[in-house]
């Protein structure tokens, strides 16, 4: 493999057995049970010795330069991402590198694709809630409503199989769900707010804050 | 009793659509009508009123892509030439229609217009309109904000740091290179705000912005002064809220924009005339474009048959300009008797496009305002700069995830019409974080190959091509504008793998995206 590809991002989305395959590739020898951690420091650590005696400029060669004129249908990495439309819903979209997929479909027990929503509360570790939503081998987005009460969520892309624990192939960042003040929610459209808000125009905000966000009040 | 001050803020803004030829060269026409329309009338009216004494202050913001297009020698020629054809359009129509007639007078006023904007243009301003508005800022009446480099929705990539850094920074440095200073207020494109933002800000030494409405009125704790008076984030960043009224007494369905004297901006010649007639002036591609030349006034009845009057649209305009300032001073002076503070603001921001273009009578309207305003002891003009010095007592809040698109979450920026782009854009940002890293020394060729890759991120990040797809104006060209800078970018990013590149190439796509020439892919690195 190019060492060019290989940087923190990337490797961190790749599987455990995928990391030794690539330390073996670059003739790094594993003892065994070396955390993921180790492996991945040891490869970037490879790739930078590669990467010094490289270090001379680009060279000009027009002949063999390839020039992208087409996007990508996929950049074949087992990658999830995920960024909010609103306070509520958030737009989710993964990739799945064809090796990997190949491996979970020929699977004989596998059951299919989940996106496993885990909610936290504030400082904590461990979710205090999840739920899971089923998604097509085709499918490569999805829009997710977030409880509002939640301070953060993550979500992780789970191959499921009848025989055998589900596999995380890529899970994203823990990301902030936003909060607004706890009045303003569904009963806070009967309440009264102080003269100075509602000359400031509060309470019109928040009939039309309902009336396209009904979820924020849930 | 309380100082009641109104501040009034415009963004200037395009996308960086820049077509020498081809088949895109008629995309250039909505920059040179904002030229026409909106810059040059605007500085015109700070002249009329810096001649006749009258005291003016109003903030803008004049976005980075938009200043390079502006000092770019190849699109001042271009608006020149494009002017020229207007003139000779101008000549056509005056010849067209019997003289005495109200159609032939109206005709001769815009071919005037016409001849005026070429000479100010090319005479008073040298082609270099951005040095008057600096002018302007220099002498205290104009006070102008940053912003980022290209019109980025920042909450889309809250979790990408070094991203949000790379557009502050880029933005921040095309600031200092038009306008020599780094300002002390900036503006978020689309008014998008997230947690986490502010302290960016804060770090590049920035102290103020200004967030939609709802921003602030849904912060915790609740604003105990609402709107009314800036508040501050826990590292005392301050934000303004902006009136939620303004847009609506402008464009709402009963804003001024609409009185039927005012002129009917959607009957143009450009889309009502033959061919023949618009062919000397649409050039090769015959695309229909505005020209300007619009005789019909907004009709009550809709049959949109009444001419257009100048003098009867300017007594509209100077009513409707009283009418604001009562509006807003009423609004003032009931907050005033709820709270207790020293200085009451109300911050109007707009849009500059929606003065001069959607209304075309909005820049006589804004100069309208100073001149009442002058003679008004009920209320004051200012800056936001000038009710920003306390701004370390100022009430202390979390404001709420916010926008000024959408429905007030810039969800018309990731929508089905649009999302398709994020995979593309955040991916490419991961790898240009990486390269930035990565190639942290180089220089050369390699770091020219890097410049133009972090210069393609930027362009590809910019908001203008989800909002294009989004609202369906030239969805194809914002598609096929944001792929050819991820292209480029992949382009870049695999030709650094393979250690080599065509330098023929990388030459080319330098002289077509001219902007940022002296950029620094390492804007993209992480903070350590």
């Amino acid at each position: 493999m190019d060492t060019f590809l290989v940087s923190r991002s990337y490797l961190e989305t790749l599987s455990t057995a995928d990391l030794i395959t690539l330390a073996d590739e670059y003739g790094i020898e594993i003892p065994p049970n070396l955390n993921r951690r180790f492996i991945i420091a040891e490869l970037l650590e490879a790739v930078e010795d590669i990467d010094e005696g490289r270090r001379d400029d680009l060279l000009d060669d027009k002949h063999n330069f390839k020039y992208y004129d087409e996007l990508p249908k996929s950049y074949n990495e087992t990658h999830i991402g995920a960024l909010m439309r609103n306070p509520v819903w958030a737009f989710v979209y993964w990739d799945i590198r064809t090796t990997d997929l190949q491996e979970i479909t020929q699977t004989k027990s596998f059951l299919g694709l989940v996106l496993r929503v885990s909610l936290f509360s504030e400082g904590q570790d461990n979710p205090s809630d999840s739920f899971e939503v089923s998604v097509s081998l085709d499918n490569r987005e999805q829009y997710i409503l977030l409880p509002a009460h939640e301070s953060l969520f993550r979500i992780d892309l789970i191959a499921e199989f009848s025989a055998m624990e589900p596999r995380v192939l890529a899970y994203t960042k823990k990301m902030p769900i936003p909060h607004g003040h706890p009045e303003i929610s569904s009963t806070s459209l009967e309440n009264k707010f102080s003269p100075i808000l509602e000359l400031s125009g509060l309470p019109e905000l928040l009939r039309t804050h309902y009336n396209n966000h009904r979820q924020s009040f849930l | 009793m309380s100082k009641k001050s109104l501040v009034l803020h415009m963004t200037l803004h395009q996308g960086y659509f820049r077509h020498l030829e081809g088949k895109h060269k008629a995309k250039n026409e909505i920059l040179f009508s904002s030229i026409s329309q909106v810059y040059l009338p605007l500085l015109n009216m700070f002249a009329n009123l810096e001649s006749d004494g009258i005291p003016f202050k109003i903030g803008l913001t004049i976005s980075p892509t938009l200043c390079a297009l502006l000092s770019d020698p190849v699109i001042q020629q271009s608006y020149i030439e494009w002017l020229d054809s207007l003139i000779i359009l101008g000549e056509a129509e005056v010849k067209r229609y019997s003289q005495g007639s109200e159609q032939y007078s109206l005709a001769k006023t815009y071919l005037k217009n016409c001849k005026r904007d070429k000479r100010d243009f090319v005479e008073t301003f040298n082609q270099d309109i951005l040095s008057k508005f600096d002018y302007y800022a220099k002498r205290g009446s104009v006070e102008l904000f940053a912003t980022c480099a290209t019109n980025c929705f920042l909450p889309h990539y809250i979790d990408m740091n070094e991203s949000i850094c790379a557009q502050v920074e880029t933005g921040l440095q095309s600031h200092k290179t038009f306008f020599d200073v780094v300002p002390e207020g900036f503006w978020l494109p689309d008014l998008g705000y997230t947690k986490g933002i502010e302290t960016i800000l804060r770090s590049y030494g920035i102290n103020y912005s200004i967030l939609d409405t709802h921003g602030i009125l849904f912060s915790t704790p609740l604003p105990q002064n609402g709107i009314f008076t800036p508040v501050r984030t826990a590292n005392s960043f301050a934000f303004f809220a902006r009136d939620s009224e303004t847009p609506a007494d402008i464009t709402g369905p009963l804003g001024y924009m609409w009185n039927p004297s005012y002129r009917n901006q959607d009957r143009d010649i450009g889309f009502d005339s033959d061919m023949e007639l618009l062919s000397g002036f649409l050039g090769e591609s015959r695309s229909r474009v505005s020209t300007g030349f619009k005789y019909w006034a907004r009709s009550e009845d809709q049959k949109n048959n009444a001419l257009y009057n100048f003098d009867k649209a300017k007594e509209c305009v100077q009513q409707d300009a009283k009418s604001f300032l009562d509006k807003k001073s009423e609004k003032l002076t009931k907050a005033s008797r709820m709270i207790e503070a020293e200085e009451l603001s109300l911050v109007c921001a707009m849009d500059a496009s929606i003065l001069g273009q959607v209304w075309y009578e909005g820049i006589d309207w804004l100069e309208s305002l100073f001149r009442q305003a002058a003679d008004r002891e009920d209320i004051i003009i200012e800056h936001c700069t000038d009710l920003a010095k306390s701004q370390f007592t100022l009430q202390k809040v979390e404001p709420f995830h916010s926008a000024a698109s959408g429905t007030g979450y810039g969800e018309d920026l990731l929508d089905s019409s649009n999302d398709w782009m994020m995979k593309y854009i955040r991916k490419s940002t991961e790898r240009m974080i990486d390269l930035a890293e990565r190639f942290s020394d180089d220089t050369g060729l390699k770091a020219r190959a890097l410049n133009l890759a972090a210069k393609e991120i930027l362009l590809a990040q910019s908001s203008d091509w989800a909002s294009m797809t989004h609202q369906r104006m030239y969805p194809e060209y914002a598609s096929e504008r944001f792929s050819q800078s991820v292209n480029a970018f992949a382009t870049v990013f695999e030709s650094l793998g393979s250690n080599s590149i065509s330098t023929e190439w990388l030459t080319n796509m330098e002289r077509e995206h001219t902007l940022f020439p002296w950029i620094n892919y390492r804007v993209f690195s992480r903070k350590k």
